[in-house]
Order: structure tokens, then C-alpha cells, then sequence
């Protein structure tokens, strides 16, 4: 019996092997003489899409309205895709506007309802890619609905390549879930832009702690291209998380927020921000203090460091930073006004960031 | 029965018993890695890394190089490191009490001068001698230590690192210019979870290093690095890839790997004292998550490449061979409080028992099988068909293992272009099974004997032969 079964095994395995060996060079082969008939197609087509792209009086010419056969429309939908992804101005509204006449978009949202999840991914993409508005919808309900992750995934990028407000909301909306990752949905709202400046300051009241915190840090990112009232009420909003919100993370996203937008008049609120119980936010507010040039804060900042250098396992890059932003802003560097206990291992620090900090300046 | 005839019988049931197991295991192994295979040739379909190139919420990351001796290699190390495409990243060379010119040739390479620094380590480790900051590449800083090994010089990094992830990485290791990309995008996609990435390592000897990079896949021409190409391929598709999905990847490899780096600093950092630091920190993390009850997750990406020289010549492989055993030996011993210890999840559970009976004793027992068997025939206790059948489905099975691998490489990667490159490969599959197998079988046992009697450990280094040596490869 046992002898059969290793006999049979073995038989097994032989047939097994010479099947996978087969498999894999048909295999290669197929492939290679697919992707010489792409290669083909694409070299043919891409003169004429470059041509047109670059001429903002050229029309698109009888190779790219009539690619009517599959293996053509596949290549040209690629290639469209790939410049759509690049693409700004007016040659992407040109693009825009070819992609929906010739039924690309109508053919990827088609797509999107495919059975293979790469046919799904690659679809969505090709939609932000086209960036086109009446693709928000379909791509919305994908990024909630669809059972492949890597779809939902594709969609939510997707959506931070199509310049309509309303991706923004349905991307702030994922926030929450736990469909997408937040790092992903933040990367698509920072690729929106302004486009979804204003959803973003109201995200910033979420009630939601990661929204709020992802909210408030793309502000910062992005606000600079704002106008004077979206920047007045982005200030506002920041100057108040970073002084009242319960979540560390969103007081610490709000904090570098205003550094970025070069906020000022947040002093009050960086040196409460000075004392907070978060070693976290007490560094984001040292590097914020540093950013907007607080010279009001210096003598709280040397105090941070004292404090920090008393504790049995103090956060060094939280004295680095004090450290630094003191020596950048204090009129004197003045090491007597370190705790006598703290002095000893505060010295080194304190040299070192009066180096840099007159190395800086020189 | 005489007892001598019952102890080989017994022997021969339980030689049959472990294959069966071992090779079950490996079967399981492999689906779930064919799996793992499968999602990331989809998800590489319908994604690319250009968005991450320009995103300022990428990472920050510190690509950590321990050098000791490296002299000959170092600058052009360095300059290809800063020629990798990632938005934001610094260089951090640790030269670990080199005796040789190291740290001044990267002196006057790079401009470099020495800064008023408060190192303040949140890692122990051998005496800070200074930093060195660059005049004109703001990207790179040289810390200079006394000698006190990789692990030591990696830890010294990663205390001057300022950034949230440190990518760890052998000075002679050669990364495909997309490696950082590529690895960052799993703790992108899950920032709050992922606390380490480790990437594919590939051979590079016979491929053709331009600017530190590689620019053509080639397959050496010596035979011993080929079967190893084979080898890696199993060990990083079929084993890691499969481990990854169900998150009991045990081993990051200490030539390319990405750590949070406030995980490594609450851990520790890298252990100084055993020969498989690499294998051992990640065990550690894994560990401290699960005691803490933190959610976390270690991941494999098959795409980001680094390349490795691999050794040519029977003195260097053994010497290689024995060192790494010696490493997983110490490893499992020192956290075997881990072992079907169900706190630990998968980790206890699964891994750390498949890496006991497979990894670390697999040669005892194949050796002793292959001793044991024909002697058992020999002495007239079993009959030839069986030996034979045996012996048969035994090489077959380390044939197909090494096939399937290649197929899973084929499917998602495909880094070998020509059609003569996977043949070549074939014909590989079938020699490694015959002396290669047996000969990396014997050297483990050394290394597990060496470290029960704990021989002293020290920081080797093969002798590399260089990367510029395209005229070594095949002849295509």
C-alpha cells in the first residue's frame, strides 16, 4: 500500500513537473507575440497622439477617431490614459473632451462592472486618469461597494484625479471606514488640490478623529493656493484645533498645518502648545515656534528642553527640536537658563543647535 | 524483529513521517504564496509608484549602510544610493571602526566635515565618534564609531536617523532605483499597522552594474551561483511571499529592509550578539506586538529588488552557509518561549514550529535519511522498489519546489527576459538536487554544531569579486 502510494506520488510529481515546464514556456512564448502586436499598435498610434496633445489647434486626426478595431481602442485607451495622468490645462480638457465623444469613458465605466477585479482597477483608473465628472458617481459606489480591495483602492485614487468638488466629499466620507486606508484617501485629496480646499476646512470639524486629522495636515499642504477668505477661515479652524481638540494627532496635524500656511498670529496658541501633555504636539509645537519665527515663545521652549532633560528617559527629538528652535529664536543663548540639573546632558544639545543655527545664518 | 531491525524500521517510518509533513508544509506554503503572488500581479496591473515620487506625505526615510573596510566600494555604494528615486530620503554610512581609509575617501568625496552633534541614543551602542555632514549633498551623513559589528553600526544609524522609517541595507548591496517606492507603498496604504517591509534579494553576479545600478539581467556563468539564483527565488517567493500573507514572516534580510523606526528604537534595536540579527529583531517585533496587543503587520513585497553577490567558490559558500545556520539556531533558541505558544498568534503557532522542524533540523534528517535508507536496503530491512521510489519522490519533490518557484516568478516578475534564461533555469532545478542540496545540508549541520557549542561569532564578509564583472555571465 505504501509502496503504491510513493510510486504513484512519484509518477505524480514527474507529470506535474514536465506540465509546469511546458506551461511555462507556451506560456512566454504567447506573451511575447501579444506584446509584439502592442508594441506595434502603440509605436503607430503614439506620433499621432503626441502630435495632437502638443498642437492646441490640431484636431485629432483619422488614426485616432477611426481606431475602431479592439486591439486598437485597447492600445489608444492606454496611451490616452497614460498622457491623462500627465497632462494639465488645456491639452487634458482636450483629452477630456476626446476620451467621452469617442466612448472610452462610456467603455471603462462598462468596465467597472466586469467580473475580473484587474479589469475593475484598471478601469477606475483609466477614469481618473480621462478625468471625467459624470465618472464621480460610478467610482463613489465603487470605492464603498466593490469586494476587491485593490479596486477600492484604484477608485479612490481615481477620484482624487478628477478636479470635481464633489470627489473631494466622497473621498472625505471614506475617512471614517475602514474600506480604503487614510493614507491612501489623504494622497487622492492632496492630488485634487484646491478642488477640494473647501471640504477640507470642513473636515476639519469632523466629528471623526482621523478625518479631522487628515483633514487639518492637507490643509496645511495644500491651503497655499487658497484665496484670502479660505485662508482666513482655515486659520481660524487650525488655531482651534490645535488648542482644543481632544485627539493628540489632530492638535499635532493642526499645529504643523499653521507652520506650513505661515500663520503668525497663532502664538498664544503654540505656547499652550509648549505645555501640552503630548510630548508629540509639545515638538510639533517647537518646529512650529521655529517655522513662524515666535521669538515671544523662546524663553517656553528652553523650558520644554529643562524639563525634557529631568525626565528618566527623556524624547530626544523633542529636545532636538526645542533645542533648536530656541537657539533660532532666542535674541541671547544663554545655557544658565537650563536647570542646573538638566545642564550637563542639556549642553551638548545647546551647542549644537547654536552651531547650526549660526551656520544658518552665516 | 531484532531491535536493531526495529530501531531502522522505526527510523525509516519516521524519515517517511517528516517528508510527508515537511513537504505537506511546503505545499501549503506555497499556495498561500501563489496566492500572496497572485494579488500583487493584480494590484501592479492598476498601479504604478508615480504618485508616491511626488507626494509629500511619503515617508521620510534613512537609508542606513554599515561599513567597516569598505574602502574599495564605498563611494560608488553611496553614489548609487543617492541616485534612487524617492521624494524624500537622507544616506546615513555608519563606519564602524573601519582600520582601513573608508571614512576619509568619503570625506573627500563628498565634501564632507565634521559637526557639532549631541548624540543621544535611544539604542546603546559602541562609542560615537563623531558625525559628518556633507558641504554640498545635504542628503548624506557619515556617523563615525568605534567597531562594534553590523548590528551595532546599523543601531548607531538608526539613532541619528531622523526620519520615520530606516531602510536597512549591506554596503555592498545594489537596489533597483524604484526599491524605496516601492517598499514605502504598504506603509502608506497602512501607516498605523505596518511596522517593517522587507523586499526581494536576487543575485547579481554576471549582470551587467551600471552606475550602481543594475542595468541588464544576466545569469552567472559560474555554477554554483546559477543554482543559487534558484534558491533565492524559492526561498523569497515560495517561503517569504507565503509567509507574508498570513503575517509570520520571520526573517527580513538584513541586505534590504524598511522598519519603522520608533518600532526598532521601542525594541531595542538591532541584538548585537548573535550571527542572525536580521531574523532576530523581526522575531522581537513580532513579540512586542503581541505581547502589547497592538495590531501590526510585517510584509513582503516581491518587486522592490535588491541585489546580493552571491559566493562562486565552495570556501565562501560554507563559510556563508555555516553563519547563517549558526543565526537561526541562536534566534529560535533564544525566543523558543515563543513556540506553540498560542499568545503568539501564527507566529507561535506556525512559524516558529515550521522554522524548528524545517529549517533548522531538515538537514539532520535529510542527510540521515539519505544514509539510512539504502543502509536499510543494504541490510535486507526494506526492498529496493521502496528505497528507489523513495529516493525518486524525494528528488522530484525538490525539483518541483524549485520549478514552482520559478513559475511563481514567471507569473509576477519575470526578471529573467530571454527564453534560454528559464530554460537555463530548468536545467538548474534539476542539478541543484543532485550534491548542491546535500552539500548546503552538511554545512548546516556544521553551523548548528557550531553554535551548540558556541564558537565565537565575528562579523565575516565573503570575498566579493565586485559587480563590474559582465564578462563573467553568460555568453547571450
Amino acid at each position: 500500500m505504501l509502496l503504491t502510494l510513493a510510486i504513484a506520488t512519484t509518477i505524480l510529481l514527474f507529470v506535474l513537473i514536465v506540465l509546469l515546464i511546458v506551461a511555462l514556456v507556451v506560456r512566454r512564448s504567447l506573451d511575447a507575440q501579444r506584446e509584439a502586436r502592442e508594441r506595434e499598435t502603440y509605436e503607430r498610434l503614439r506620433p499621432h497622439v503626441v502630435a495632437w496633445l502638443g498642437d492646441p489647434d490640431a484636431e485629432p486626426g483619422p488614426e485616432l477617431v477611426g481606431a475602431t478595431d479592439a486591439r486598437s481602442r485597447d492600445v489608444l485607451s492606454k496611451l490616452l490614459s497614460r498622457y491623462g495622468s500627465m497632462l494639465r490645462g488645456e491639452a487634458r480638457d482636450r483629452l477630456i473632451r476626446f476620451v467621452a465623444e469617442q466612448g472610452y469613458v462610456e467603455a471603462s465605466v462598462r468596465d467597472l462592472r466586469s467580473l475580473r477585479p484587474w479589469r475593475r482597477g484598471r478601469a477606475a483608473r483609466a477614469l481618473g486618469d480621462f478625468g471625467s465628472a459624470r465618472a464621480v458617481r460610478h467610482l463613489s459606489l465603487l470605492v464603498v461597494r466593490d469586494r476587491d480591495r485593490f479596486v477600492r483602492l484604484a477608485a479612490t485614487r481615481a477620484l482624487g484625479r478628477i478636479d470635481d468638488y464633489k470627489s473631494a466629499a466622497a473621498l472625505l466620507m471614506l475617512l471614517p471606514t475602514e474600506q480604503v486606508p487614510a493614507g491612501v484617501v489623504a494622497q487622492s485629496l492632496l492630488d485634487l488640490g484646491i478642488h477640494g480646499f473647501g471640504a477640507l476646512v470642513s473636515g476639519c470639524d469632523d466629528e471623526d478623529d482621523v478625518t479631522r486629522r487628515t483633514a487639518c495636515r492637507l490643509v496645511g499642504l495644500i491651503g497655499a493656493g487658497a484665496s484670502p477668505d479660505a485662508m482666513r477661515a482655515a486659520h481660524d479652524v487650525l488655531r482651534r484645533r490645535a488648542a482644543t481638540d481632544d485627539d493628540a494627532g489632530v492638535r499635532t496635524a493642526a499645529l504643523g498645518a499653521l507652520a506650513a500656511l505661515g500663520d503668525t498670529r497663532s502664538e498664544e496658541v503654540v505656547r499652550a502648545a509648549l505645555h501640552d501633555e503630548e510630548p508629540a504636539v509639545r515638538q510639533a509645537a517647537a518646529a512650529t515656534a521655529h517655522a513662524l519665527f515666535l521669538r515671544e515663545v523662546a524663553p517656553d521652549l528652553i523650558e520644554v528642553v529643562g524639563r525634557e532633560l529631568q525626565l528618566d528617559r527623556p524624547n530626544w527629538r523633542l529636545v532636538r527640536t526645542a533645542s533648536h528652535a530656541w537657539a533660532a529664536l532666542a535674541e541671547q543663548l544663554d545655557p544658565d537658563a537650563l536647570p542646573v540639573e538638566a545642564r550637563e546632558v542639556g549642553m551638548p544639545f545647546l551647542r549644537e543647535a547654536a552651531v547650526a543655527s549660526s551656520r544658518s545664518l552665516a | 524483529m531484532t531491535t536493531v531491525e526495529w530501531v531502522v524500521l522505526a527510523f525509516n517510518a519516521f524519515v517517511l513521517g517528516y517528508f510527508v509533513v515537511l513537504n505537506g508544509s511546503y505545499l501549503i506554503l506555497l499556495y498561500a504564496a501563489g496566492r500572496e503572488l497572485f494579488t500583487f500581479m493584480h494590484r501592479a496591473r492598476i498601479e504604478s509608484t508615480d504618485e508616491i515620487m511626488r507626494s509629500p506625505l511619503a515617508p521620510s526615510i534613512a537609508v542606513v549602510s554599515p561599513a567597516w573596510n569598505e574602502s574599495a566600494g564605498i563611494v560608488d555604494s553611496v553614489r548609487s544610493l543617492l541616485a534612487l528615486e524617492y521624494p524624500n530620503f537622507e544616506v546615513v554610512v555608519v563606519n564602524d571602526g573601519s582600520s582601513d581609509d573608508t571614512l576619509q575617501r568619503l570625506v573627500d568625496a563628498f565634501d564632507m566635515e565634521p559637526v557639532e552633534y549631541a548624540y543621544a541614543p535611544d539604542v546603546a551602542t559602541a562609542a560615537f565618534q563623531a558625525l559628518y555632514r556633507s558641504r554640498t549633498e545635504r542628503r548624506i551623513s557619515v556617523v563615525d564609531k568605534a567597531n562594534g559589528g553590523k548590528a551595532d553600526a546599523i543601531n548607531a544609524g538608526i539613532n541619528v536617523a531622523d526620519t520615520e522609517l530606516v531602510c536597512v541595507i549591506d554596503a555592498d548591496s545594489v537596489l533597483d532605483t524604484d526599491a524605496l517606492a516601492k517598499s514605502a507603498r504598504p506603509f502608506i496604504d497602512d501607516p498605523e499597522r505596518m511596522v517593517a517591509v522587507g523586499g526581494i534579494v536576487r543575485i547579481v553576479n554576471g549582470s551587467i552594474v551600471e552606475r550602481g545600478h543594475v542595468s541588464e539581467v544576466r545569469l552567472p556563468r559560474a555554477h554554483l551561483a546559477r543554482i543559487q539564483v534558484l534558491e533565492y527565488l524559492r526561498a523569497f517567493l515560495a517561503g517569504r511571499s507565503g509567509w507574508s500573507r498570513v503575517n509570520g514572516l520571520l526573517i527580513i534580510s538584513g541586505a534590504f529592509g524598511i522598519f519603522r523606526r520608533d518600532i526598532v528604537a521601542e525594541v531595542g534595536g538591532f541584538d548585537t550578539h548573535t550571527l542572525g540579527e536580521d531574523m532576530e529583531l523581526v522575531v522581537r517585533i513580532h513579540r512586542h506586538m503581541r505581547r502589547e496587543r497592538r495590531p501590526y503587520r510585517i510584509g513582503f513585497v516581491p518587486d522592490p529588488v535588491c541585489w546580493t553577490e552571491a559566493p562562486e567558490d565552495l570556501k565562501n559558500l560554507r563559510s556563508q552557509r555555516i553563519r547563517w545556520h549558526r543565526g537561526l539556531t541562536d534566534v529560535l533558541f533564544r525566543h523558543r518561549s515563543m513556540a506553540l505558544n498560542p499568545r503568539y498568534g501564527v507566529v507561535g503557532m506556525f512559524a516558529i514550529p515550521h522554522f524548528v522542524l524545517f529549517e533548522l533540523l531538515a538537514p539532520v534528517v535529510e542527510l540521515s535519511g539519505l544514509v539510512l535508507v539504502p543502509v536499510s536496503w543494504s541490510l535486507g530491512y526494506v526492498n529496493w522498489v521502496f528505497v528507489l521510489a523513495f529516493m525518486s519522490m524525494a528528488l522530484l519533490f525538490g525539483i518541483f519546489l524549485s520549478i514552482a518557484a520559478l513559475a511563481l516568478e514567471e507569473m509576477a516578475l519575470r526578471r529573467y527576459p530571454s527564453v534560454r534564461q528559464l530554460l537555463t533555469l530548468v536545467v538548474y532545478a534539476f542539478v541543484e538536487n543532485l550534491g548542491y542540496r546535500q552539500l548546503t545540508a552538511w554545512c548546516r549541520i556544521r553551523g548548528l554544531l557550531k553554535e551548540l557549542r558556541r564558537a565565537d561569532a565575528v562579523w565575516e564578509s565573503l570575498d566579493r569579486k565586485g559587480f563590474t564583472q559582465a564578462t563573467g555571465s553568460e555568453a547571450d
